[in-house]
């Protein structure tokens, strides 16, 4: 699974810190997840989806 | 899953280190700190038997070290290991789980190992030890992967 995290979160100017603390978790678990190393649960993707106003499936993907 | 607060979390770890030290001693002592804090006890099984080969219950003279040292350390390792994290998210969850997997894995091998390598009263006294094995691979564990994760991820 691949996703585009970084990708939104460099056109909507977001830092790690700053997506971490809207979403309650570490700023590691961020970079885990944008570095294909955690896998976000699915509530996690729905508040990730939310913040950049997009859909889950444009933010991850099957490889 | 529900969790502790983190204000628990350090004072635990380090009551559950400390008297962990304490209990390794008392082991390597052969338990001559058996005796310490004599007191009486009421105890449900007694040294004199009784019906059906069971001890009598009642009252007798004991030395309560071990039991408060064995109070100790399982109950600072259970609060240390499940008190949440400052930031306690699902990757920690996930991490807490899985390090408890292993240690329960890890314990029974032991415990396998044990039962085939050890006999008579040294197989007793590792039973006893691997009361604790879980609880205590458990934090070191949890600790170990927590920081490895914080350091990588940072």
């Amino acid at each position: 699974m691949k996703n585009e995290i970084r990708v939104f979160r460099a056109k909507q100017r977001i830092t790690q810190d700053e997506l971490a603390l809207q979403l309650g978790v570490s700023r590691q678990t961020i970079n885990a997840i944008e570095n294909n190393k955690y896998f976000p649960s699915l509530e996690l993707a729905l508040k990730i989806a939310k913040i950049f106003n997009c859909t889950v499936e444009e933010l991850f993907s099957l490889e | 899953m529900r969790l502790l607060n983190h204000q628990f979390k350090w004072p635990a770890t380090a009551i559950f280190y400390v008297t962990l030290i304490i209990g390794i001693y008392a082991i390597s002592v052969e338990n001559q700190l058996e005796e310490l804090w004599e007191v009486p006890v009421y105890s449900f099984f007694g040294n004199k038997t009784g019906f059906l080969g069971m001890g009598k219950s009642g009252w007798i003279q004991n030395g309560i070290f071990n039991e408060v040292l064995t109070f100790l350390i399982v109950s600072s390792g259970l609060i240390a290991g499940f008190s949440k994290e400052k930031i306690e998210d699902e990757l920690t969850s996930k991490i807490r789980l899985e390090s408890l997997a292993i240690a329960i894995i890890i314990n029974y091998i032991l415990v396998l190992m044990g039962n085939f390598l050890l006999f008579d009263f040294s197989f007793l006294t590792a039973m006893m030890v691997f009361i604790f094995t879980p609880l205590v691979m458990f934090n070191l564990i949890f600790q170990f992967r927590l920081f490895n994760y914080y350091r990588i991820y940072q």
